[in-house]
């Protein structure tokens, strides 16, 4: 699993870096912009899949949280915080691209972009024959993620791409914990069978 | 053949992701040894999170948060920013405000006391108490305050008006003799009279120079229905004024012909019609006190300043011939002429007086704006009197026939 964040120990770092941002101190807010912008940009690459789309994206998710740092009220981790507004930019973004008939999903990418995408993910394998079967596999399955729902999506990127436990999850989706659980587990299930079929297939 | 689906196997990604505690470990576990559903579907998602975990984003740019910082930069500081900059720039002016404000507080609370004490500045600062029985000189005030008022000249109080029950103006403590008219503040007594002991000292006594800056009252409906009487198409002007409209002179020359004017109304119109004479719905003005006659100061506007001269054509921009073009413009015309009251603050009256081709309005707009506007307006039987707030300028609307067809 990739992406556990230990946002518990950054915590007092990040209410402190808060408090200088609410009085101006944009170097604080640089600071906390550094520090979360890996998870934020992983939020906005997996619910967009498009990496020009995902960076701005983040800056404008970064520069909402600027605007409105001054109603953070320090009631959940600041990395949370991100995420809600992370999560509700990429969602209407989805939206609007769903309703401009611009939907990207690895499927409807070119081939280039999907060996981007695959090529990237199949880089730590040294064998050759076994990178090229991973590469066939994360294929099909990475594939089937931008297919899932944008409400499952969601879900299964901060519980399992973010590492997020299912209670602050289900605070960043404003979902009980339990919906949570359910929808990534039938997220999982979905995809399971969507890779079931791609390796009878052959792919 | 598949195995049967265990309500467990949900747990099976806590499980491989290592959400559970030990204690829910270790039974999953047991569980799984005694499960073959539970155990396939450990196997499959493991291999499953394998391939979703390579899935990794791109490196961000190290040039991601400069980025940020510089769009933060062009935005526009927050609210909370502005004012706390406002404020850490004006440190010294705030505290000098400060120490004034408490200064005068301090120097109020510390004088008033001692005005109410000292019987000399109360005597200096005493300016209604009662004076002779008659009073020496006369006291100008304002036509419109006599008629609401309706105070008689010897009169020792103020009376409530009788529209809304309550006393306007300076409330002057009871005196013989004393007669005030209306709003308007009474004059300074002679100097020297002893306060009467009885009466309640309050800041209206004590201070009448802060009550004489309280604004005098507007006219009210009472004086404009009366003047409704002098004439329907020349409306006085009704000016919101400070200076009073009309005053009392002592009567020593007594001029007829300034009374006649301001009480008689005109029995003809400009072009010299007659004029129907409107119901005497409210009752003449009370009567001057003896020895005074009523002037008015402001005499309106002689109507021959926009009184259509002989031979002048009145030219509207549009002429509507046929009865369907009438109909259809009728509430565009009258949409406009109502558009023309409301902008510049005044009224609409029209005549029952009607001709072939309609009515023609002369809309006089009173300076500052003097403008004239023509409206025809066709097909109109009657209109209402549309009158905004009585306390605004009006609009003098000339009526005029139209002009003869040219064939």
């Amino acid at each position: 699993m990739t992406g556990v964040s230990s946002s518990n120990s950054r915590e007092p770092n990040d209410l402190e870096l808060v408090q200088r941002s609410r009085r101006g101190d944009q170097t604080a807010f640089g600071d906390l912009v550094r520090r979360h912008q890996d998870k934020v940009m992983g939020v906005c690459w997996r619910m967009l899949r498009e990496t020009s789309a995902a960076e701005d994206a983040a800056q404008e998710v970064f520069l909402r949280a600027w605007k409105a740092i001054g109603k953070f009220d320090g009631r959940s981790a600041f990395s949370t915080w991100l995420y809600r507004i992370a999560v509700n930019f990429c969602l209407t973004q989805r939206g609007k691209l769903a309703r401009a008939g611009r939907e990207s999903s690895l499927d409807d990418m070119t081939p280039g972009q999907q060996h981007e995408v695959v090529r990237t993910a199949a880089e730590p394998n040294p064998r050759p024959d076994v990178a090229l079967v991973r590469k066939s596999e994360a294929r099909c399955v990475q594939g089937h993620v931008g297919h899932l729902p944008d409400d499952f999506r969601a879900a299964l990127i901060l519980v399992h791409y973010q590492g997020l436990a299912y209670e602050e999850a289900a605070r960043v989706l404003g979902l009980p914990p339990g919906t949570v659980k359910s929808r990534v587990h039938r997220a999982l299930g979905r995809l399971k069978e969507s890779f079931s079929r791609c390796c009878r297939e052959g792919i | 053949m598949t195995s049967p689906p265990c309500p467990q196997s949900e747990s099976a990604y806590d499980f491989i992701s290592g959400r559970m505690t030990e204690a829910e470990r270790s039974a999953f576990a047991d569980h799984l040894a005694g499960c073959p559903h539970c155990r396939a579907e450990v196997e499959a998602l493991r291999v499953m999170v394998g391939h979703l975990d390579v899935w990794s984003p791109p490196q961000v740019s190290p040039r991601f948060a400069p980025k940020i910082l510089a769009r933060i930069k062009e935005t526009r500081p927050r609210p909370a920013d502005r004012l706390r900059q406002w404020l850490s720039l004006r440190p010294l002016p705030m505290a000098v405000g400060a120490v004034v404000a408490a200064g005068l507080v301090v120097a109020v609370i510390g004088f008033f006391p001692q005005i109410l004490s000292d019987p000399a500045l109360r005597r200096a600062s005493k300016v209604a108490t009662p004076a002779g029985p008659p009073p020496p000189k006369p006291t100008i005030t304002r036509r419109a305050d006599v008629s609401r008022t309706g105070a008689k000249p010897a009169d020792d109080k103020v009376k409530p008006s009788p529209e809304t029950g309550k006393t306007r103006g300076v409330r002057v403590a009871k005196a013989p003799g004393r007669r005030t008219f209306g709003g308007r503040p009474a004059r300074r007594s002679s100097e020297g009279t002893p306060p009467t002991p009885t009466k309640k000292t309050t800041l209206k006594t004590i201070m009448p120079y802060m009550v004489r800056k309280t604004p005098p009252p507007r006219p009210t409906r009472s004086t404009l229905v009366r003047r409704k009487t002098t004439s329907r198409f020349h409306r006085p002007a009704v000016r919101p004024s400070p200076e009073p409209a009309g005053r009392l002179v002592k009567k020593t020359v007594p001029p007829p012909k300034a009374a006649e004017r301001s009480v008689k109304p005109r029995t003809s119109t400009p072009r010299g019609r007659p004029e129907r004479a409107l119901p005497a719905r409210q009752k003449p003005a009370p009567p001057p006190p003896a020895g005074y006659i009523r002037v008015a100061r402001r005499s309106r506007p002689p109507a021959a300043q926009v009184r259509q001269a002989p031979g002048d054509r009145i030219r509207p921009k549009a002429v509507l011939r046929t009865p369907a073009d009438r109909r259809a413009a009728l509430p565009q015309n009258l949409a406009m002429v109502l558009s023309l009251v409301e902008r510049y603050h005044g009224r609409v009256i029209k005549p029952d007086q009607r001709t072939s081709e309609g009515i023609v309005l002369k809309v006089v707009i009173p300076r500052p704006q003097r403008k004239v506007f023509l409206i025809r307006l066709d097909g109109l039987k009657r209109h209402g009197v549309r009158r905004l707030d009585r306390n605004q300028e009006p609009i003098r609307i000339l009526v005029t026939s139209p002009a003869p067809r040219t064939r």
